[in-house]
């Protein structure tokens, strides 16, 4: 609410497409029994049915958009290939429909409200009708990857595929609402060449990615959820500059959190379905600079953003001026994908900024041959940490923009986080900064404690049952312990934040 | 390496000890949590048998019988107007026994006046918060429910800390008759309610809308959802309890980080107060006092009582600072306000698990707080409105 656009987000609904349900929970086993009982290749055909089923049972009737944009991106394509003189002009064509098809559901609500904002300001009131329409879930993501594989056809770097394998890849269930955002050469070979059998190392990682994003969302995302949003609730007039630092992090660690969950629950998903689906996250908060995080942030987004806009916008002289340029344009556009609202552009531009700046304190010394030889023989970790922590820091106050219910509420906060001088009371309660605290140390803790349990589990003799052993009991008893707490903290599904995306 | 990587071993053998290692977790923790989590106590209501005349009705005030002609006594308040302390170190918190406020304030009206009829409801609600009051209070009034006499419990915690309207007292929004009357109500030129509560109760409403809007959105898979929660919750204890097994995890964790860290004592006091909330709580229980009178209640406010062995909460200058502000509003808006701070004696107060309880005193101290209401308002002929037959 508040954040400006009349289109209803519909969040909280549709139980099945959320992967931390019951009823979720159980049709996965279903899709999963029925794709293995099925020769190979017809696995196609039972994973579109359970993508299908898996879509209508949020909102049946946005089934056939769902649809249609698979299949006019599909003919699209053909239309491309089909007149060799024509293809910009007819890709152009293709890729105007995609973004018309998005501007319409996600930001024509939007874009009337600030018409009619302008006009009342002039004096005129309801200068046009604003649309109320229900957000097709996933919408954002589907319609990228459309407009990926056609700005690859017109590019010659894909070819036409089969009509329903080309429908699987835009209704493939485990990224359909949420990502990752896949390419056409990344999942069409895998529905093209189905796995003939499931082996069980592919099947026990995607019970532990399931697992673990399960304990991910349900424990720590939901667990913290409830006083971030009790603290953005709060009039903002009543709140103290070390409040907004706490609910800057908390929020970037609860965003995190549940959107690393989603994504992992995805793979886990499509793994046990025998697909691999890209990854999305690599440690986004020990991120060196603005550029790093963006590559382990959203990495899906990320590329997409960079192969289709920031190259794009940069052209072929990569100059200082061209790649700040670039840079605030695409991150402006990655914003506003997040959402129709001022605040997500403002976000957006934050970002942008952020590598701008970053493009401009380290020009020249990525230019200059003595600047790279010295960047080769690595920086200090003192270097690295205080880096980490300034980019953990800007990214943190920069999800204020982006968590804010109104502009208004955004800058209000910023001014206080900006003045702590001014703002120098508390308002939020202890155990809320302990809980950030704990997190945010748990998190910088995770990629060491990752590296220490892969190295364990590298050395364990592969087919060795009694060295192993050890091992795979910890694991099975991490795993019972993680499931143990979602049971007890499963306190209603919530929905996961980037589904309103 | 990014973070789905996981290096899994290559044989079966594997698969199956892991899935059965965590199976033997989960069947281990439901064995456990089966026997840990007892059945707790929910609602007052509940076993303890009382009078005709004398209702619980916490958290659904809905139940109250339909308005009637007789006169009521209504008792508005947190957990120290029905909730009774341990008596000793690790006991749990008791909420369904006799001897608290409503039943000794019963007995006296009963004694004194033994032919007046008289219902005394207890629509309390743990630390209600001045909003919350508010709420319930316009509620019921608009559903044509008319107390005689509102003895209202001030928290002083729970009036300078956060302003909130948890989901029991919320639904009273989704009461389509209630919905913009009780705007009408505090619109009106007697109540003269502040612009922000109208602006919180606008706000509440359109939440209603966005939930029936949601509601009218949902799916046979939310209803198939629903029913496979229940289903489960019905045989796993570990989902069935979970709030019993939350709360514990969550009071075992505070102790152990007490233990580690314990700043309790040389802390001034806990809770910063809010500013903003403090402002719109104390606007809100003007309008709950105006609108009570405006519908022919006589108020009798006091202040709660408070364990002096303990250092306080809340910023106790601020206390005395809104306690003389109150007390100078009393003539104007008509009601008595007493202070029973020093009523109930630190003897009569107890435990509640393995701490001292601040918010909750035994059964002789709600026979203290009655029996200092009972003289207080007999003095200034509160009770004769009950005397008539």
């Amino acid at each position: 609410m508040g954040r400006g656009s009349s289109t209803i987000n519909l969040e909280g609904v549709g139980a099945a497409l959320r992967f931390n349900s019951p009823v979720y929970l159980a049709f996965l086993p279903i899709v999963v029994l029925a794709v293995w009982l099925a020769p190979a290749r017809a696995h196609r055909w039972v994973l579109l049915a359970a993508s299908y089923v898996f879509y209508a049972s949020w909102h049946w009737p946005y089934l056939g958009l769902l649809v249609g944009s698979a299949a006019l991106n599909h003919w699209g394509a053909r239309w491309i290939v089909a007149g060799p003189p024509n293809r910009k002009l007819r890709g152009g064509c293709v890729l105007a429909a995609n973004v018309l098809l998005l501007a319409e559901f996600k930001y024509l609500s939007w874009l009337c409200e600030n018409v009619n904002a302008v006009g009342s300001w002039l004096g005129i009131t309801q200068l046009v009708a604003v649309p109320q329409w229900i957000l097709p879930l996933g919408i954002s993501f589907y319609v990228f990857e459309a407009i990926s594989y056609t700005v690859d056809i017109i590019r010659k770097r894909e070819r036409i595929h089969s009509f329903w394998d080309f429908q699987l890849f835009i209704a493939f269930f485990p990224k359909l609402i949420a990502g990752p955002i896949m390419r056409a050469k990344e999942l069409l070979p895998q529905i093209e060449n189905p796995q003939t059998r499931l082996d069980s190392s592919a099947f026990l990682g995607g019970l532990w990615m399931i697992v673990s994003g399960l304990f991910l969302k349900i424990v720590l995302a939901d667990g913290i959820a409830p006083d971030v949003d009790r603290a953005f609730s709060r009039p903002f007039e009543s709140i103290g500059a070390t409040d907004v630092y706490c609910m800057s992090v908390a929020f970037g660690l609860q965003i995190y959190l549940d959107f690393s969950s989603y994504t992992r629950m995805a793979i886990g998903s499509a793994r046990l379905c025998g697909i691999q689906l890209v990854d999305n996250f690599n440690y986004p908060y020990s991120a060196t600079s603005p550029v790093d995080f963006w590559n382990r942030w959203h990495i899906s987004l990320s590329r997409w953003i960079r192969d289709y806009l920031f190259f794009p916008l940069l052209g072929k002289k990569a100059t200082l001026g061209a790649m700040c340029r670039a840079a605030l344009l695409s991150m402006a556009l990655c914003g506003i994908w997040h959402g129709a609202g001022w605040s997500f552009l403002l976000w957006g531009l934050y970002h942008g900024g952020l590598i701008a700046g970053y493009h401009i304190l380290t020009y020249r010394q990525r230019t200059s041959p003595s600047a790279v030889a010295t960047a080769d023989a690595g920086i200090s970790p003192a270097k690295q940490l205080l880096a980490m922590l300034s980019t953990f820091a800007l990214v943190s106050l920069g999800w204020v923009l982006f968590r804010s219910a109104t502009t208004a509420q955004a800058l209000g906060l910023l001014q206080r986080a900006l003045m702590p001088w001014e703002y120098s009371y508390r308002a939020l309660s202890g155990t809320f900064y302990l809980h950030t605290a704990l997190l945010t140390l748990a998190i910088w803790a995770s990629p060491r404690v990752t590296k220490y349990v892969a190295a364990a589990s590298e050395a364990q003799p592969s087919g060795s049952a009694g060295t192993g052993f050890g091992y795979w009991l910890a694991q099975g008893s991490l795993a019972g312990m993680m499931l143990v707490l979602c049971l007890i903290y499963l306190r209603g599904q919530t929905a996961f934040i980037y589904f309103q995306f | 390496m990014s973070e789905s990587t996981i290096k899994t071993g290559p044989d079966r053998s594997r698969l199956l000890i892991v899935v059965a290692t965590a199976g033997l977790v989960v069947t281990l923790a439901e064995w456990g949590s089966s026997r840990l989590v007892t059945e707790t106590p929910g609602d007052v209501t509940g076993q303890t048998h009382r009078p005709e005349n004398v209702l619980i009705l916490l958290k659904d005030p809905a139940r109250l019988p339909p308005p009637k002609q007789e006169r009521s006594v209504w008792i508005l308040g947190n957990s120290h107007t029905y909730a009774l302390p341990g008596t000793k170190q690790g006991d749990a918190l008791r909420t369904d026994e006799a001897g608290i406020l409503i039943d000794e304030l019963a007995a006296r009206v009963g004694r004194q006046f033994p032919d007046s009829r008289t219902n005394f409801y207890l629509l309390s609600y743990p630390n209600f918060l001045p909003f919350e009051i508010l709420t319930r209070v316009g509620h019921l009034l608009q559903r044509g429910h008319r107390p005689t006499i509102v003895v209202l419990g001030l928290t002083w915690r729970n009036i300078a800390r956060d302003s909130q309207l948890r989901h029991e007292i919320y639904a009273a929004y989704r009461d389509a008759e209630f919905d913009g009357a009780f705007e009408a109500m505090l619109g009106d030129a007697k109540i003269q309610a502040d612009p922000d509560i109208v602006k919180e109760v606008r706000a509440q409403r359109m939440q209603v809308e966005h939930d029936e809007q949601i509601e009218r959105l949902r799916s046979d898979s939310d209803r198939i959802d629903e029913s496979l929660t229940t289903w489960i919750g019905s045989r796993l204890t570990l989902m069935g309890k979970s709030a019993e097994l939350r709360a514990q995890i969550f009071r075992t964790l505070t102790d152990r980080v007490q233990r580690l860290w314990d700043d309790r004592e040389s802390v001034k006091y806990s809770y910063d107060l809010v500013e903003h909330d403090y402002a719109f709580n104390v606007k809100c229980l003007r309008a709950v006092v105006r609108l009570l009178k405006e519908h022919g209640a006589t108020v009798l406010c006091y202040y709660a009582p408070e364990r002096s062995d303990l250092p306080p909460l809340m910023d106790p200058d601020r206390q005395n600072e809104f306690i003389a502000q109150f007390d100078g509003e009393t003539d104007q808006l008509g009601i008595t306000v007493l202070d029973a701070r020093r009523v109930v004696p630190n003897e009569y107060w107890g435990w509640v698990g393995d701490s001292p309880d601040r918010s909750h005193f035994t059964e002789p101290g709600h026979q203290r707080l009655a029996q200092f209401l009972w003289d207080e308002a007999l003095r200034r002929s509160t009770w004769k409105e009950l005397a008539q037959p």
